[in-house]
């Protein structure tokens, strides 16, 4: 009897059985940012820094509550030598409670505050950003969405006077890059690729911001840059192998530049059948802050 | 000669002050700061909810759907699981007891066996854990999945071994995605 009486409880608990599966999820374009050279005892608030917010779209066909919060990077989530943030405190946001219907972003300031401690001089930290849904109630097991934005910061190796004030900045980061990855495939050696051409897909930079802006292009090694190696590829063994039709130019307020890219290895046995990674870096320009955008690159060679 | 020492002493100040004012790391042009978006556009989809039909007490169940984990971003990404316990239960990561239950996930192609999920590698718990090679792995991981990769995510829910909560329990499971 007492195990009758067990059993139907647990029935009432769990027997919800949910309507069809639906799909929901969450998307954002902050998946990683490095800053670097902040000061001890400043409050960066990385949308006066760098007009960096955090920005997360509802990708549901469903309205959902959303929340904000930093987290300590679990050991296998720490990059680029990188130790755990020490505070969880260091990091707030300007709202992070939001609730959103289908379609709809939530936008948050992040804000670094570093205490004036010099033990922290010359550090580099890590935090994640988790953005996630609450669930809903209902019984049974439901699912809730979330993404970790990776935020990586170092901390100058000295200490700046005692009238510094941290930077209020145009430069922006929000600015993007598209697409975010390229590949090619089959390349031969000793021939110029028209990356557009070859892979139909071409370059765009695109300024959303409110006021005209200079961008530089630049191609990179991941050795000369913030970039961490893909799984399946090695370095560029020179960057001067991808080459932009321009290096710097502006583009007006709300527009958008394409820019030709061209592959050029040098015709030598050494780089048959190995596969590269070249970072595309575009960055502002002539402001007290660079504010840059990572793409990729990936080079199969025949 | 007076003067000279005076000098020597004045220099030997200077110098001091010098070295006193680089002790302390004080710099009169802190270094330009740089902010990079190394990594944009990161964007997960998932199917759900999962429904488990009717469980007695201390029974294990394996739902017979699984939730379709999508990585609609433009990079590879690696999945983090965590639950978040209804009000009556906690969740553990071992065989249950009273008012404990333990809910286990593991991406696989087809429907494991109630048998395939260990508690170390599968069993969930508060703390968003990301998935490794073994992490929350069948013959599938949650581990560097390339963009419109697509994962099937199993769920095997083990019951309480007794119970006094009589109200509906929901336990939310979060899919989070994180670049790399």
């Amino acid at each position: 009897m007492r195990s009758f009486i067990i059993s139907v409880i647990v029935v009432v608990a769990l027997t919800m059985t949910p309507d069809k599966a639906i799909g929901g999820g969450l998307s954002t374009q902050l998946g990683e940012a490095v800053i670097e050279n902040l000061q001890i005892g400043q409050s960066y608030n990385l949308k006066q820094l760098a007009n960096l917010s955090l920005v997360v779209t509802n990708t549901s066909d469903f309205p959902v509550d959303l929340l904000m919060e930093p987290l300590l990077p679990a050991e296998s989530e720490l990059k680029m030598e990188a130790s755990d943030i020490p505070d969880k405190s260091w990091i707030s946001f300007s709202e992070d409670q939001f609730k959103l219907g289908p379609g709809e972003k939530a936008s948050s300031d992040i804000i670094i505050t570093i205490p004036r401690d010099e033990s922290h001089l010359g550090k580099k930290y890590q935090v994640m950003i988790w953005s996630h849904t609450l669930g809903t109630g209902g019984g049974g097991m439901n699912l809730a969405y979330g993404l970790k934005s990776r935020i990586i910061f170092t901390i100058d190796t000295t200490m700046a006077g005692e009238d510094y004030k941290p930077p209020v900045s145009n430069a922006s980061a929000g600015f993007t890059v598209s697409p975010k990855e390229i590949f090619l495939q089959g390349v031969e050696t000793g021939k110029i690729y028209d990356v557009a051409e070859y892979t139909g897909q071409i370059l765009e930079i695109t300024n959303p911001g409110d006021c005209d802006r200079t961008f530089i292009l630049e191609s990179r090694t991941v050795e000369n840059s913030l970039a961490m190696i893909t799984e399946g590829f090695e370095d560029a063994p020179n960057a001067s192998y991808l080459k932009f039709s321009e290096n710097e130019f502006t583009i007006p307020s709300g527009e958008k530049k394409s820019v030709s890219v061209y592959l050029d290895f040098p015709s030598e046995e050494k780089f048959s059948g190995r596969n590269y990674v070249f970072v595309i870096y575009a960055h502002t320009a002539d402001e007290g802050v660079t504010g840059g955008v990572y793409s990729r690159l990936y080079a199969s060679i025949k | 000669m007076e003067k000279l020492k005076l000098s020597i002493y004045a220099g030997t100040l200077f110098f001091l002050a010098l070295v006193f004012f680089t002790s302390v790391g004080q710099a009169a042009n802190p270094a330009t700061i740089n902010v990079t978006v190394t990594i944009q556009n990161l964007s997960v989809t998932a199917t759900g909810p999962i429904a488990f039909g009717t469980v007695t007490a201390s029974s294990a169940t394996v739902a017979s759907d699984s939730s379709h984990v999508v990585n609609d971003g433009n990079v590879t990404e690696t999945y983090s699981l965590n639950l978040t316990n209804p009000g009556g239960w906690t969740a553990v990561q071992a065989a249950p007891a009273a008012e404990q239950y333990c809910l286990s996930a593991m991406f696989n192609a087809t429907l494991p066996d109630t048998a395939d999920y260990a508690y170390t590698d599968h069993a969930l718990s508060t703390t968003p854990t990301p998935c490794s090679g073994s992490k929350f792995a069948g013959d599938q991981t949650g581990l560097s999945v390339a963009t419109s990769g697509i994962r099937y995510l199993w769920f095997k829910f083990e019951a309480p071994s007794s119970t006094v909560v009589t109200t509906e329990q929901t336990i939310v499971v979060t899919v989070t995605a994180a670049a790399g």
